[in-house]
């Protein structure tokens, strides 16, 4: 019971920290300004209605995240280690696996609100993409303005309320407006689903595709699979080479089918890289929505199945580096 | 810019009137009044003391001295120009709470980094290098990364920066912070010489044995304000009692003295024998110490101060 | 001297940090695994051009964003650890600081850079001289890529008169509604007018104008590159006659099998005379040959041998380096204004908006950002949409004009075409993004760090 509750403690204490930090608004809100604006500026359709919404949204969430984890976990441990505050911690009856896990457990908190926010965004967004509309009263393209100016005055009010918070209770800004961008975006999601495309009020109806939320859910696996990688790494590297690492393994990761898969059955070495790399491929099925598919449940549970084990072994690896790491007082 | 801003008295190295400093929040509104009106005023070749408890001002004052904080309010001269003025900053010497120096580079780069800043020729740059680094005790260590050192070694590298260009001011922030009491000696004593060759010297600390030692006059600072200032000596002086010190007295030469003084003091006079501080007791301890064992420590006995750090205007390339 | 003294430790600061050791690594593992990722059309031409093409672009990328991180980094860092407060109690000032450290990174970058360079340079003549080469493929590498050309473009086709005279005519004859503005009326009558001029059909003939230089050809003389393109998936060859007159003199050429594709015709020394060129193509007759297309623009240009590939690679690297110089200049203005992390993304964002404004203003002038007609688009939310896109073209504007400052034509696929980059372009990159750019950020940077206060309790300056 104690070592939960000392779990729990060092858990908030690290996503509070990681809250407050001025980077993970930034990128919270420059994905949530992105994914919003996307639809409403490039007409493109990519040969499908809907395609750049959702392919977009889903981009901007996973790169976004992908530098939230790097910093965050840069910024946490690494930057706790080198400065030393990590030794008033471990003076403490508190284990180094319980710190390490605590300080996953705190990002992973922030990485699931963040891409909560993010897929609600994009739900949106893919709303707002212009449909061709054939209706009695109307026939042609109408981009749904409502919503998409809606959701790009989301972050705008999260921001002055947090200002106001900040102005009235002295409360920490940075954190105050993550929290407040998540309900913000939500109460978006909610409010909008008493308009139709055109603007009018309509009966509650949410009028989204669900069939993103799959693909959404598979990313903010990927991103708990990064933030597994990027706190290990930061065991042993500064704040500016694990977020440099987290790039490189994001990076390898995607290629990693044609870089070592197509010679992993004539060469070990390839097959070792192609084991050993994450594969962000598994996350990243997009193209499974076109013309209308659907991400079965079985492929998303196979999927976290093995985000699952690849994280627990990124983070056993971590735990191992870390009771190696001798820590400055 | 002028030389010597209206209001700033001849002569004096640090002068400040009703400096003031708040520290605001986002929205401009005042958080903390770190220095309150503070007036004070040094004079060349004196060892001014900054006294106060954790918070009461005494690093931001230091550092709105030079040029690292804006003022609110008030005014501030140092060696007779702005403290925001670069050419003030040739004459000053700097020794930070915290030692902040650059981890991978080794004493004798660090101090031929900043002898660099300050114009110095390559040659007196080796010269004065060597000579500090002897003085501090580092000479074993001049190559190797800071970044090893312990915090007292750090603080030993961080005197010897302070004095590079031979300053007329120098400022020390908690000297003594992390040194063990053979340090702490060597710092007292070399304030004591800098001021006997003409330096001024700003000591900031809340450790009051070490500026009761050294220092000539004190200010006191309390939330931002001060409280007291004057002369150590007469600050101390309980003026209604007198205290002899003498060789030891037979009983019978005891009994008749502190009759005497019974009769005319009117009350029984206190006798005992006077006592050596726990510094100058653990200093004897451990010089003879040295004496028996003939070795060293992490850190090596201390070399003497060199003879450049004295009263004189240095000429820079 | 104090200047050089903080470029010195900014060096060694890369240095003993193993930052520099980190991005040689990165570099290396990129020059090696590019060219063995992609190896192009399989040919020794195309494996050369990715060599200089892809593989020093992603060198120059992968140098972009280190020169902008490290730059953040650079005073950021040094005032959140307050390292900077020993520094600036110093007779030095924050310009100074400034520019030392700017003079550092630069040294790094083209430190890098020369090492970059001269491994692409051993790697091109490796494989040059390597086995299993061909004389003819040794040749062709050498004559279109190992050189130094110049270019020079055709004159542009005299349009506006037509184009304001087809203008007034369609509106008269109200083809045109009144209701769309002249400016996309007459850019669309401009793209159909610029498609028509292409299209050369059997028995029709295309006139190009060239203005030919003074100074000679250096030995290896002048060519023709024409690049015609096939108006469907018919590959049949088209056959026609170029006819070159210049200053009096005329010389024909014959071609039998044009095809989609690159071609060169030997020019003859005496047409360079510093006059006009003029170039007809005349297409043979139906019978014989078949429509061909030479887009206005790159379909025909005269290309001059002016040096080696060497010097066209030092100075290919050398405007990289003036970039590189730049966008060093902004990580340092931005590390003096914030923390790292959200310098970097600040940094990083303005040059990500800097490259996309010009794509925006272009979509905006052709007006294919956003259609008027489309449903909602005016009136109601959509009239606030097009008042806000609107804002953002006037927003963008200025950003578009800056980026075109910098980015002057893409210098490595240029270099990958032996194409010459010229000296007063190579000087501009010196002036505006080496000098002038930088010039302008040590003046904010170093304002920032003169009202900042360096020794605010954790760090915050605000």
């Amino acid at each position: 019971m104690q070592r939960m509750r000392q779990f729990l403690t060092l858990t908030r204490l690290t996503a509070v920290e990681t809250l407050r930090q001025p980077i993970c608004l930034l990128l919270a809100v420059a994905c949530i300004l992105l994914t919003a604006a996307t639809p409403m500026v490039v007409m493109h359709k990519f040969g499908e209605e809907g395609k750049l919404a959702r392919d977009s949204g889903l981009a901007f969430h996973f790169v976004c995240g992908l530098l939230i984890a790097g910093t965050a976990a840069g910024s946490s441990l690494a930057r706790e280690l080198r400065k030393g505050t990590a030794s008033a911690i471990l003076s403490k009856p508190v284990t180094r696996d319980a710190l390490f896990l605590a300080k996953y457990a705190g990002i992973a908190c922030v990485l699931l609100l963040f891409s909560a926010t993010a897929a609600l965004a994009t739900l949106m967004c893919e709303r707002v993409e212009e449909r061709f509309v054939s209706t009695p009263a109307l026939t042609g393209y109408v981009t749904d303005w409502q919503t998409g100016n809606l959701l790009l005055a989301a972050p705008v009010a999260a921001l002055l309320l947090a200002g106001l918070l900040n102005y009235l209770r002295r409360g920490a800004f940075s954190s105050s407006a993550f929290v407040l961008l998540a309900l913000c975006v939500a109460a978006v999601f909610a409010v909008s689903g008493f308009f139709d495309r055109t603007g009018r009020f309509a009966p509650f109806d949410l009028r989204v595709a669900w069939r993103i939320l799959p693909a959404a859910l598979l990313v903010t696996m990927a991103l708990l699979v990064l933030a597994a990688l990027a706190v290990a790494l930061s065991t042993r590297l500064r704040p500016g080479p694990t977020l440099a690492g987290c790039g490189v393994l994001f990076m390898a990761g995607l290629v990693s089918d044609y870089l070592f898969g197509q010679h992993a059955a004539t060469s070990a070495a390839a097959a070792f890289l192609h084991a050993a790399l994450p594969n962000w491929q598994h996350f990243w099925v997009t193209d499974a929505l076109s013309a209308g598919g659907h991400i079965p449940l079985p492929y998303v549970l196979r999927a976290a199945g093995y985000g699952v084990l690849y994280a627990g072994g990124v983070l056993a690896f971590g735990i191992l580096s870390f009771r190696g790491v001798e820590v400055q007082g | 810019m002028s030389e010597t801003p209206a209001g700033a008295s001849a002569g004096a190295v640090v002068e400040t009137s009703r400096l003031t400093k708040v520290f605001r929040d986002f929205w401009r509104r005042p958080k903390v009044t770190a220095v309150d009106e503070l007036s004070l005023r040094i004079a060349p070749g004196e060892i001014y003391g900054l006294l106060g408890p954790n918070g009461s001002g005494k690093s931001t004052t230091i550092k709105i001295l030079l040029g690292l904080l804006h003022p609110t309010a008030g005014e501030a001269v140092v060696l007779g120009r702005p403290p925001r003025h670069v050419a003030a900053k040739r004459g000053i010497g700097y020794l930070p709470e915290e030692s902040h120096l650059y981890p991978y580079l080794s004493p004798r780069e660090t101090l031929t980094f900043y002898g660099r800043l300050f114009g110095l020729r390559a040659g007196i740059i080796r010269s004065r290098t060597a000579e500090l680094l002897d003085m501090v005790g580092l000479a074993h260590a001049a190559d190797r990364p800071v970044g090893e050192f312990s915090k007292g070694m750090m603080r030993r590298v961080g005197l010897a920066q302070a004095l590079i260009n031979d300053p007329r001011l120098v400022i020390l922030d908690e000297p003594t912070s992390g040194l063990d009491p053979i340090g702490c000696r060597q710092i007292k004593d070399l304030m004591l010489v800098l001021a006997r060759r003409g330096k001024t010297v700003l000591l900031s600390s809340h450790l009051l044995a070490d500026v009761e030692d050294v220092c000539d006059r004190i200010g006191i600072l309390f939330n931002g304000r001060l409280r007291a200032q004057g002369e150590v000596a007469q600050l101390l002086e309980k003026r209604d009692r007198i205290r002899f010190t003498v060789p030891c007295l037979s009983t019978e030469q005891l009994q008749t003295t502190l009759a005497l003084l019974k009769q005319h003091a009117g009350s029984e006079p206190d006798v005992d024998h006077p006592s050596l501080n726990l510094e100058q007791f653990f200093l004897r301890v451990v010089r003879e110490a040295h004496r028996d064992a003939g070795s060293a420590g992490s850190t090596a006995a201390g070399g003497a101060v060199p003879a450049w750090l004295g009263d004189r205007e240095e000429a820079v390339s | 001297m104090k200047v050089l003294a903080i470029a010195a430790l900014t060096i060694r600061d890369a240095v003993r940090s193993r930052v520099l050791a980190a991005i040689i690594v990165l570099l290396l593992v990129v020059i090696a695994g590019v060219p063995f990722a992609v190896t192009g059309d399989g040919t020794l031409f195309g494996e050369m051009r990715v060599l200089l093409h892809y593989t020093l672009g992603l060198v120059g990328l992968l140098l972009g964003v280190a020169a902008l991180w490290t730059a953040c980094g650079a005073v950021a860092r040094d005032i959140e650890d307050q390292h900077l407060l020993l520094t600036a109690v110093k007779p030095v000032s924050r310009t100074c600081i400034w520019i030392g450290r700017w003079l550092g990174l630069v040294a790094l970058s083209a430190i890098l850079l020369a090492l970059c360079g001269g491994l692409a340079f051993g790697m091109v003549h490796a494989k040059l001289a390597g086995g299993g080469v061909s004389a003819a493929q040794r040749r062709e590498v050498e004559e279109r890529i190992l050189v130094g050309r110049q270019r020079i473009a055709a004159r542009p086709p005299p349009l506006r008169d037509a184009v304001a005279e087809r203008l007034a005519r369609l509106r008269e004859q109200g083809v045109v509604p009144a209701d769309v503005p002249d400016r996309e009326a007459a850019a669309e009558i401009r793209r159909r007018l610029l498609a028509a001029a292409a299209v050369t059909g059997p028995g029709a003939a295309r006139r190009w104008v060239f203005d030919t230089p003074t100074r000679g050809p250096r030995g290896g003389g002048a060519v023709l590159r024409i690049r015609p393109r096939a108006p469907t998936r018919d590959m049949t060859p088209a056959a026609g006659t170029w006819t070159l007159r210049s200053g009096g003199r005329e010389h024909r050429i014959r071609t039998d099998a044009l095809i989609e594709g690159e071609h060169l015709l030997e020019l003859p020394a005496a047409f360079m005379d510093g006059g006009a060129l003029t170039v007809d193509f005349r297409n043979d007759s139906p019978a014989t040959s078949r429509t061909v297309l030479f887009p206005v623009g790159d379909s025909a240009e005269v290309l001059i041998d002016r040096t080696g590939f060497a010097a066209n690679l030092i100075r290919a690297l050398f405007v990289v380096l003036c970039r590189l110089a730049a966008l060093t200049a902004l990580g340092l203005t931005a590390g003096c204004l914030f923390s790292l992390p959200v310098a970097a993304f600040a940094g990083t964002g303005l040059v990500c908006g800097l490259l996309l404004s010009r794509a925006f203003v272009a979509a905006a002038g052709a007006g294919t950002h956003i259609d008027p007609g489309h449903h909602g688009a005016r009136g109601g939310s959509g009239g606030a949409a097009v008042r806000m896109m609107e804002a953002g073209e006037a927003i963008a504007r200025p950003f578009a004009a800056v980026a075109a400052s910098t980015v002057r034509g893409r210098v490595l696929p240029r270099l990958a075409d032996g194409i010459l980059l010229p000296g007063r372009e190579v000087r501009a990159a010196a002036i505006v993004l080496g000098l002038l750019y930088p010039a302008g950020f040590a003046a904010v940077g170093s304002f920032v760090l003169r009202r900042r206060e360096l020794a605010l309790p954790g760090g915050d300056w605000t």
